[in-house]
């Protein structure tokens, strides 16, 4: 766990001073992402690396994290008590916003992959 | 009397009580939503947070306080998206494959995101605080409270309707796609993962493992291309 979690940090770490020294909007956490993605397709090639970086701890604490993300947006969430007010005020195009643009976000990507998926087909595996 | 107000004190200015509190809280809808065969309507994010708000205000607890104590879990949005990159490496051929369809799905579905709200605050005359604010509303939560800083919106306003995108997107999700006839499993979990970021990623993990890895993938790509379009959508709205 201890492991992980550092590994998982200091790609986020790097990600932050990386976003920060070249001013590109591109957010630290994904900026994460992409390097521990980079590790995990060198770790099992580099032999030399510490016995610990290959271990499957790693892997462990990334599949609880993603296991568990839905939690760790209620705090935020939480907030809404602390705008009622202006949400109140403008309940109904809020509403809109967060229901109906939504609706319209996954009809609009889920149309569009399927059509491009059929120009450019794939082989089969992902379909059901 | 005075001693139990006294405790209440105690417990309510630290953070063990507002982390245990979350925790438990959540792993009760948690086990609620297991129970009703995960139906999306139970939402364990949802009722966590009408349920956690709901003690807020009768307890007169401001939400700082609690938001304090809490910070923990909040902290971990940050390394929960950099850990992604574990399904997306273990599912790295499927991705590949199906690249052209990921980018164009992408690109159009980012941009119908942020042009319909801003067609939506029009219709609405929306306060233009609220409608920069709402423009990162697809972006992970982390991610957008960033970028709605950066273009001078209100970042935990934009965290609500971030956070609530995502319930709706994750409670509509199965229901909208089964109507719509949409049965391949990347382009379900690519459009859920775009639209409804992690809570959606969330919710396409109970469904399918390759469906959660295509949200995952569409919310790190739509977390990047939010970061992009945003800047460039408000200065257009602003002038």
């Amino acid at each position: 766990m201890v492991v992980g979690l550092a590994v998982v940090l200091l790609c986020q770490l790097v990600g932050e001073i990386f976003a920060y020294l070249t001013h590109l909007p591109i957010p630290a956490a994904v900026v994460g992402l992409v390097l521990l993605f980079g590790f995990f397709l060198v770790r099992d090639r580099w032999e030399w690396l510490p016995f610990s970086l290959r271990s499957e701890e790693i892997d462990k604490t990334c599949e609880t994290l993603v296991q568990q993300m839905a939690l760790l947006f209620v705090p935020a969430g939480v907030g809404i008590v602390q705008r009622l007010g202006i949400l109140q005020a403008n309940v109904l195009g809020v509403l809109a916003i967060i229901v109906v643009t939504t609706a319209i976000s996954i009809t609009v990507t889920a149309f569009t992959f399927r059509l491009v998926s059929r120009w450019f087909p794939a082989p089969a595996e992902g379909q059901e | 009397m005075t001693t139990m107000d006294g405790l209440w004190t105690h417990l309510s200015g630290g953070a063990l009580f507002w982390l245990t509190l979350t925790l438990v809280v959540y792993t009760v809808a948690d086990r609620l939503s297991l129970l009703v065969q995960r139906n999306p309507l139970a939402n364990p994010v949802l009722h966590s947070v009408w349920v956690i708000g709901t003690i807020l205000m009768l307890s007169g607890t401001p939400y700082q306080t609690y938001f304090d104590g809490a910070y923990f879990i909040h902290f971990l949005l940050g390394p929960a998206t950099v850990a992604l990159a574990l399904p997306l490496y273990e599912n790295r051929r499927v991705v590949l494959r199906s690249l052209v369809p990921i980018v164009v799905a992408l690109i159009v579905g980012s941009v119908t995101t942020i042009g319909s709200v801003i067609i939506c605050a029009v219709l609405f005359d929306l306060p233009a605080m609220i409608t920069i604010s709402s423009l990162p509303k697809s972006a992970t939560s982390g991610v957008a409270m960033g970028i709605s800083q950066s273009v001078g919106g209100d970042a935990s306003l934009t965290a609500i309707i971030v956070v609530a995108t995502g319930i709706a997107g994750a409670v509509m999700a199965t229901p909208l796609l089964n109507l719509l006839r949409i049965t391949d499993r990347r382009a379900r979990g690519f459009a859920v993962g775009l639209a409804a970021h992690g809570v959606g990623t969330a919710r396409a993990f109970q469904v399918h493992p390759l469906t959660g890895t295509f949200a995952g993938v569409a919310m790190s790509l739509n977390g990047l291309m939010t970061a992009i379009l945003v800047p460039l959508a408000a200065s257009l709205i602003g002038g």
